[in-house]
């Protein structure tokens, strides 16, 4: 009796095991059919494994072109297998809405955002019902796409901007409550030079206080720059600061604060208010650890007119300033036409020329320069100026110590004249 | 509040609605089972098309439906800028279906597809050379300044070069120079471009196939059936009389695959019109994911 039982036990066993090996086999056969992603490959998996959506869906994008009708058909089998396929719903909703069946292209794309909470869904509907002019369910889907928003926002926030023209609508419509999707907005705000919301998409991302925020917002701040809005840039510049964000302090025009990084404590990185490196050839800039300043090395090979070395100084309106530093030059002749010069910050109007720098032991230079009236900003500049009569010049000059500072009121009478540089005193 | 106050905040409030919901028409969708760009910017899945956005193919490729009928499947690693009535190819390759009078920019070529049932495939090689094949209907080519520069039969394929050619005007051609109320007309064997020839040479060989090489007169009114003027520099007779051609033409269509794949080569130039020189090339030029090719399908969610 037990000989028997276990005979019998045997036996199942045996077929239970054949039959799972032969059903693995066939699975796998399938699998490979499928893999070839050709008709009659997909046909034979779909033989072997009818209940695949996976297959329908392919089957449905190989005859997509040759069996209208077949497609979607197959498309729906795939759906009605996995009814959790959002993707086959997108493309089931598209199809639809190329075919001219709006309700069912809507019917799919919810059906699809109703299986599936991540952003695709949630997209595809946006788009839906910006292509139908349906602003309301636009913009109720937008603020479903942003609380689930990854990766590159500026399709989403293009649309929006095509939609309305007004960034605190925008902005209130979305309710963004994330950090990365704050960044990006302000990126795409950068991007598009949308500068009105800018200065506030930068406030609201500063309270994150990340560090790879960093670089956008500095780029908010130089794009303010160039709209000529300084004070918008200065919050975001004194905020970062303030943050310890960057390692420059905080800038107050009105209080006479105006150079960034006088003292060349760091390398210029170009950025904000930050000195601006040149970016032509032939001249390099490092800094130079023995007298702790700005080495500008002159190959010869540099353009007979550049800049050097530039900075965008915020300042007060019609008000008279001083700049002083110091500096040495070698292999650099008199009257050569290396010296400092300012100009409004589109540069089109000169406010002060320095005289020519040229000194091998360090000197004191200063320049005096009023602001004009209406104007938040001004550009300062090391300048080289080919004088005539000489070659491209061939050298260094080494800067430190630069201090910037606003007038007394009696100098704004003084500098009614002429503005020149003075060499008030040799150091050494 | 009373009524007039109350109208006039209705009033201004359905004012700021509008301004608010203007929504720029769309001029289609493009969808793709893969990432691509829209304007430089990353998308998934599908995408409104805006007048004069532009789609960049990644790994996959791009169907692009626009709301006026056309259908264009946009290859890997391709560029165009679309606009509601043509696009510009800037890199790669897409085919075009249902776009009567779409017109597709490549080089400085303009296609046009001649009916809704075209089905046309254009391989934009480099900013000079262009392939267009049509499947299925014809395509019309242009140079930049709308001279068609070939008609592009169905089944057949020609690779065009605007830099080879020489000046605006060299003309070079061959085919059969007939006359025609007192004109003297070829028809391009390999573009299949008609044009009326001047010049005392052209009475010569009328009747015969000949190879021609001529300027295009600028601005000159060509005879009925031709699309421009050339003043014939010389003309070559190749023998054989009109009917012969037909019948030899016949068997060589779709030859001198030359040019397809590189530039085109002086000696495989088979004709020069309006400045572009043309060869013929084999049907199917390699456009991956074209309307009848192999294409991936979404990834399942399971």
């Amino acid at each position: 009796m037990i000989l028997v039982a276990r005979f019998v036990g045997a036996a199942a066993m045996v077929v239970a095991l054949t039959f799972m090996g032969a059903w693995t086999v066939r699975l796998a056969l399938a699998d490979y059919r499928f893999r070839q992603e050709t008709l009659s490959g997909t046909a034979a998996a779909l033989v072997l494994e009818p209940d695949n959506a996976a297959y329908y869906v392919r089957l449905a994008a190989i005859i997509r072109e040759s069996n209208p009708v077949g497609s979607p058909r197959a498309l729906q089998r795939a759906i009605a297998l996995n009814a959790w396929d959002s993707q086959s719903w997108v493309e089931l909703g598209l199809r639809a809405e190329a075919a001219g069946d709006l309700a069912g292209a809507e019917s799919s794309l919810l059906r699809a955002a109703g299986v599936d909470t991540e952003y695709y869904p949630r997209w595809s509907l946006v788009n839906y019902y910006f292509r139908h002019d349906n602003p309301e369910k636009f913009w109720f889907w937008a603020r479903k796409a942003t609380e689930m928003a990854y990766g590159d926002l500026a399709p989403l926030f293009n649309l929006c901007w095509n939609v309305a023209s007004d960034g605190a609508f925008i902005e209130q419509r979305l309710d963004i409550r994330k950090a990365d999707v704050e960044s990006d907005y302000l990126t795409y705000l950068t991007s598009q030079n949308r500068v009105e919301p800018m200065a506030g998409a930068a406030t609201r991302l500063l309270a994150w206080n990340r560090e790879g925020d960093v670089p956008v917002l500095l780029a908010a701040c130089e794009r303010l720059i160039a709209d000529d809005r300084p004070d918008q840039a200065i919050r975001i510049w004194n905020k970062l600061a303030e943050l310890h964000r960057i390692l420059y302090g905080a800038l107050a025009p009105g209080l006479g604060t105006s150079l960034t990084n006088g003292d060349f404590t760091i390398l210029p990185t170009s950025r904000g208010f930050d000195w601006q490196l040149p970016s032509t050839g032939g001249i390099t800039a490092l800094l130079d650890e023995r007298s702790a300043g700005l080495r500008i090395s002159f190959s010869g090979r540099q353009l007979e007119n550049c800049d050097a070395l530039a900075q965008l100084l915020p300042v007060a309106e019609d008000s008279n300033y001083e700049l002083r530093f110091l500096y040495r030059t070698s292999g650099i002749a008199s009257e050569t036409g290396l010296g400092w010069r300012i100009t409004g910050p589109n540069e089109t109007r000169v406010l002060a020329q320095g005289e020519s720098l040229a000194s091998e032991s360090e000197k004191e230079g200063r320049l005096r320069f009023k602001t004009p009236t209406g104007s938040g900003m001004v550009r300062l500049a090391l300048t080289y100026q080919r004088a005539l009569g000489t070659t491209r010049i061939e050298g260094f000059i080494v800067l430190r110590g630069l201090r910037l500072t606003r007038g007394p009121t009696e100098l704004v009478r003084a500098l009614d004249f002429p503005v020149h540089l003075r060499h008030v005193s040799r150091i050494h | 509040m009373n009524c007039v106050t109350r109208s006039f905040l209705s009033l201004l409030s359905s004012g700021c609605l509008l301004f608010l919901t203007a929504v720029p028409p769309s001029i289609g969708v493009v969808r793709s089972d893969g990432d691509f760009k829209v304007d430089g910017s990353t998308v998934r899945g599908n995408a409104t098309l805006l007048e004069g956005s532009t789609v960049q193919t990644g790994g996959t490729q791009s169907r692009i439906q626009l709301s006026g009928g056309a259908e264009i499947v946009l290859s890997p690693a391709s560029r165009v800028q679309v606009y509601r009535d043509h696009t510009v190819l800037q890199q790669g390759a897409q085919s075009v279906k249902n776009g009567e009078r779409y017109r597709i920019d490549a080089a400085t070529l303009r296609i046009s597809l001649t009916d809704t049932h075209t089905l046309a495939e254009i391989v934009a090689k480099d900013s000079n050379r262009v392939s267009i094949a049509a499947r299925e209907g014809s395509v019309d080519v242009r140079n930049g300044a709308g001279v068609l520069v070939a008609t592009v039969r169905p089944g057949l394929a020609l690779a065009f070069d605007t830099q080879a050619g020489g000046t605006a005007t060299a003309s070079k051609m061959s085919g059969c120079l007939v006359t025609k109320g007192g004109k003297y007309l070829l028809t391009d064997s390999t573009t299949n471009v008609t044009v009326e020839l001047q010049g005392s040479d052209a009475a010569k060989s009328a009747g015969h196939r000949v190879e021609i090489t001529g300027l295009m007169v600028p601005d000159a009114t060509p005879a009925d059936g031709a699309s421009q003027v050339i003043q014939v520099v010389t003309v070559d007779s190749v023998g054989a009389a009109c009917g012969q051609l037909m019948r030899a033409s016949r068997g060589q269509s779709g030859g001198g695959a030359a040019g397809a794949g590189g530039g085109l080569s002086t000696g495989a130039i088979a004709a020069i019109v309006a400045g572009v020189a043309v060869v013929g090339t084999v049907v199917g030029l390699g456009v991956a994911g074209t309307f009848s090719g192999k294409s991936q399908p979404p990834a399942s969610t399971p």
